[in-house]
């Protein structure tokens, strides 16, 4: 590794890491500043209660000691009891959810460039046929369709009329559902992507050069057009997976699983500061990291990248 | 170097793609992730081995409420779906059951019968209440007449932050910062003596609510947070005993060995899935994953009406209504483009003026095209405040004697909407020609957006624009439009209220004048003075003119007298128009035809202590 490279990683470590404080610190204002209470029932609660919840979890001590106590205690991997789930350390839920989310979402990201890119590459090279135009047409529409009409339509179709897959994301395969909404639309974005990516570099003159100097198509398609082709993919999977392992609040709300997408939703709903603190911290780092890893990653994988 | 890289690369490649296929298709539908997941509620039990969701097979019940419960300790929960599953696992003194016709009547669960109190000293009444023999924890223990009085001390005390801690408010010594309950316990006899600071009418219901169960003072002493959060904690005395509990998933009832009536229970499990997407939930109960739903979609309720009413799809009673608050602080002076709050404002008007107009903004809603129409699940239109179904303590129904604030009829709303032209006349102007006032000060309407808040916004809108009188809608969040009434800081919004236990008090008390759910701030101070009763032409300060009802609906042990007080205190609240009732509250739920037995309570319990599945 260069003395240049170390730099850049250093920098971008740095960047990733203010990043994270300054998301900490603008949720934290910006939480406060809405108007409402996590102690606000339908039914108001006696004044006495009142005082004594806000006295545990700190919220009448002046906002800036809130803010610093809180980020000491986070810090030391402490993100308290949620304020809604009583007696429920913040830390157990995010666990559970990020598990959740994670299996969901990395499974969905698989089968999302799994099938994109075979479904891509097989549009360009059978180029303007029937294939080609079909593919097109479905990718289109996936595209264009939201994601709860999409879930929704899924789990009407196999859950209901035609009952072969279980409605609720804890049952057994019960993931197979979720994972499918979830991967329809980055499938289809991957397989637009690679086949466009593929007619691009089927174009290159190296191409025709391994063509002329008489190389086996397969060969010719897998190891140099194919490969070639990827760089797009791999620029796109990055935030991809960051995106979809942070969690989808319509599909877990759908398919009733506890994820990090209806945890964040509902925390807010809830107003409870904890959950909603630990939400976005644990999001925020799973999306920096990821982009720092697709950052250092794309320095890998093309060369022309300049440090500076 | 360069070589090196690219084949590296070309490797990540691959074993992307490869990866790819094997998870997606293969590897995927075998780990499914949300049972095999440490529950969060289990962190003491990371061995446990956490059975997937059971399927429904005769005897396993599953029945999706709501989403998660924020509390399963009886002391904290304030909301329906925990009490609803609290009134499964845990057994009070009373309980609800239902007698050979079918209505709700209350038992002894706990205790060995239903007992009369005694009075005392100073009009306080006792009651002595004797547990049946033998009565056992879930976990084998003997449950004694002192789990009780340590469960009413604890919820009582502040420091343990309970919601319904006023809900002790009817016994003696009850002080919400300095509370000393007036019970004792004798746990070789038995007995728990309890002494009310009044003759209470409802009482004996309180002894079957939720907040009034017993809890063990070893199990929450040593985990006072999480004892309720941990399965291994959780120890419970009714009819079933927790046995899984995935956050955000669901709870798992078994029926538990310990209950005195064990024999009786036959389900073999009970569980309660969480979700809170009424679609989704809807499509579980059609493909039959849920034997029992609430939250049913609206788009569904006319087809279920017109097809399955009665079959699986059932309107229960349910205790509450929904109605419109003002802030008596806005004033609805002519002249003013929209409402204000400030003493300019209220110079030249009156707090009487103001009532009377809105009287008339209420008489110009049309509330049976709003439960046909709108709401379409056999609400019923308001005419007062207390909720039909609620007994006025003779057993009467409050309703059917009280005095009626308008009339619903379906031919009567020319003749309402007549009447409130000619209100609105003497002050306003009005346009004969198109029948609409030109000048009325247009004010916001707030709610929380619902799809059914909306929709009924949007006629009461049209109502009222048909007159002339226009509003803005401001939508806030639940949560935060909660502070927003708290604090007064709106004009009128939407609320509903519904039932604790089935006494008028319950609904009446909401507007004493220190109570915390006084939106409309009445006796509060306010730009017309401090404590101003904002009424029809009357002086008399709102602690005066209803507070003291209150007090006296509170402490007067003769049932006849303390209705007709009840009847006068909510005559003094319509008189002020502060809140204007639009419809009774139905309990639209859905419930397979093969399970039999459950309780529906009006008060919004579901209970299948003695349910069972054919």
């Amino acid at each position: 590794m260069s003395a240049k490279m170390a730099k850049y990683i250093g920098k971008r470590l740095l960047l990733a890491v203010v990043t994270v404080l300054l998301t900490i610190c603008i949720t934290f204002t910006v939480m406060h500043a809405v108007p409402s209470s996590p102690f606000n029932k339908a039914k108001a609660l006696p004044p006495a209660v009142i005082i004594a919840l806000e006295a545990k979890f700190g919220l009448d001590k002046p906002l800036t000691e809130q803010f610093f106590i809180y980020l000491k205690n986070v810090l030391r991997l402490d993100f308290g009891d949620s304020i809604y789930f009583r007696g429920v350390q913040v830390l157990d839920i995010l666990k559970g959810g990020f598990k959740t989310s994670a299996t969901l979402g990395l499974s969905a990201a698989a089968l999302a460039l799994a099938v994109g890119v075979f479904l891509g590459s097989l549009a360009a090279l059978g180029r303007e046929g029937i294939g080609d135009k079909l593919i097109q047409v479905v990718t289109t529409a996936m595209v264009s369709l939201p994601s709860f009409v999409l879930a929704l339509l899924l789990l009407w179709t196999f859950g209901v009329w035609w009952p072969i897959l279980p409605t609720r994301g804890d049952m057994p395969l019960g993931s197979l559902m979720p994972i499918i909404s979830l991967s329809l639309y980055p499938m289809a974005y991957v397989t637009r992507l690679t086949r466009s990516s593929m007619l691009d570099v089927l174009g290159q003159d190296y191409i025709r050069t391994a063509y002329a100097k008489g190389l086996v198509k397969y060969k010719i398609i897998f190891k140099h057009a194919l490969r070639n082709a990827l760089t797009p993919i791999i620029t796109y999977a990055g935030p991809m997976i960051a995106y979809i392992v942070c969690g989808s609040f319509v599909v877990e709300q759908i398919f009733s699983m506890a994820g990090l997408g209806k945890h964040f939703i509902n925390s807010i709903q809830n107003s409870d500061y904890t959950m909603i603190m630990g939400t976005t911290i644990l999001l925020s780092v799973v999306m920096v990291t990821l982009n720092f890893i697709c950052d250092i990653l794309y320095t890998v994988v093309d060369k022309r990248v300049d440090f500076s | 170097m360069k070589k090196i890289t690219a084949l590296l690369l070309a490797l990540l490649m691959g074993l992307t793609l490869l990866s790819g296929c094997g998870s997606g298709t293969a590897d995927a539908p075998a780990t499914t992730p949300a049972p095999t997941q440490p529950s969060p509620a289990t962190p003491a039990s990371p061995g446990t081995p956490s059975t997937p969701a059971p399927a429904a097979s005769s005897g396993d019940l599953m029945v999706c409420f709501a989403s998660d419960p924020e509390t399963l300790d009886p002391a904290k929960n304030s909301s329906v779906d925990g009490a609803t599953m609290l009134e499964n696992c845990f057994s009070g003194l009373y309980a609800y059951d239902t007698d050979a016709s079918g209505n709700i009547i209350l038992v002894p669960d706990c205790a060995e019968a239903i007992v009369e109190p005694v009075e005392i000293i100073d009009g306080k009444y006792q009651y002595v209440v004797t547990l049946k023999p033998g009565l056992k924890w879930s976990d084998g223990q003997e449950l004694k007449a002192s789990d009780f009085v340590y469960a009413w001390n604890r919820a009582v005390d502040p420091a343990t932050l309970a919601d319904y801690q006023y809900i002790f408010d009817v016994i003696d010594g009850y002080d919400d910062v300095h509370p000393n309950l007036n019970i004792s316990c004798d746990d070789n006899a038995r007995t728990i003596t309890i002494a009310t600071s009044a003759f209470c009418a409802y009482f004996n219901q309180l002894l079957a609510f939720p907040t009034y169960f017993p809890v063990r003072k070893d199990i929450v002493e040593a985990n006072p947070e999480a004892w309720a959060t941990n399965v291994n904690t959780y120890v419970t005395n009714g009819a079933f005993k927790i046995s899984d509990w995935v956050v955000g998933s669901y709870i798992k009832f078994v029926p538990n060995e310990n209950y005195w009536n064990a024999g009786e229970v036959k389900l073999s499990s009970l569980t309660f899935a969480f979700s809170d997407d009424s679609d989704a939930i809807f499509a579980n109960f059609e493909n039959g994953t849920y034997q029992a739903i609430r939250n049913v979609p609206p788009s569904q309720i006319p087809m279920l009406k017109e097809t399955r009413l009665d079959y699986d799809f059932i309107i229960g009673d349910y205790i509450g209504t929904y109605f419109l608050q003002f802030n008596v602080e806005s004033s609805f002076k002519p002249g003013l483009t929209t409402v204000g709050k400030t003493a300019a404002d209220w110079s030249g008007w009156t707090p009487e003026q103001n009532a009377q107009v809105r009287k008339a903004l209420s008489l110009f809603i049309d509330r049976n095209y709003i439960v046909d129409e709108v709401t379409m699940s056999g609400q019923m239109p308001a005419f007062g405040f207390v909720p039909k179904g609620m007994d006025d303590g003779t057993g009467t129904e409050f309703r059917a004697k009280a005095e009626p604030w308008w009339k619903v009829g379906y031919n009567d709303y020319d003749a309402n909407c007549n009447e409130a032209v000619e209100i609105l006349r003497q002050w306003y102007d009005y346009n004969e020609a198109t029948g609409k006032f030109t000048n009325f000060p247009v004010f916001e309407y707030s709610i929380n957006p619902t799809a059914g808040n909306l929709a009924i916004c949007a006629a009461i809108q049209d109502m009222w624009n048909d007159y002339g009188i226009s509003t803005t809608v401001d939508q806030r969040a639940w949560n935060v439009i909660q502070t927003a009434l708290t604090e007064g800081d709106f004009t009128m919004s939407r609320l509903g209220w519904i039932a604790d236990f089935n006494d008028p008090v319950n609904f009446l008390e909401i507007y004493l004048s220190v109570s915390g759910n006084n939106h409309p701030r009445l006796g509060k101070a306010g730009p017309v003075g401090g404590g101003a009763y904002y009424g029809a032409g009357k002086n008399a300060v709102w602690s005066e003119a209803f507070d003291a009802l209150i007090t006296q609906i509170k402490t007067t042990s003769n049932l006849a007298d303390r209705a007709k007080v009840m009847y006068t205190a909510e005559t003094v609240l319509r008189d002020v128009y502060a809140v204007l009732p639009i419809y009774y509250y139905t309990d639209p739920y859905m419930a397979s035809p093969d399970l039999h037995n459950f309780i529906h309570s009006p008060l919004g319990f579901i209970i299948f202590r003695y349910a069972y599945l054919s």
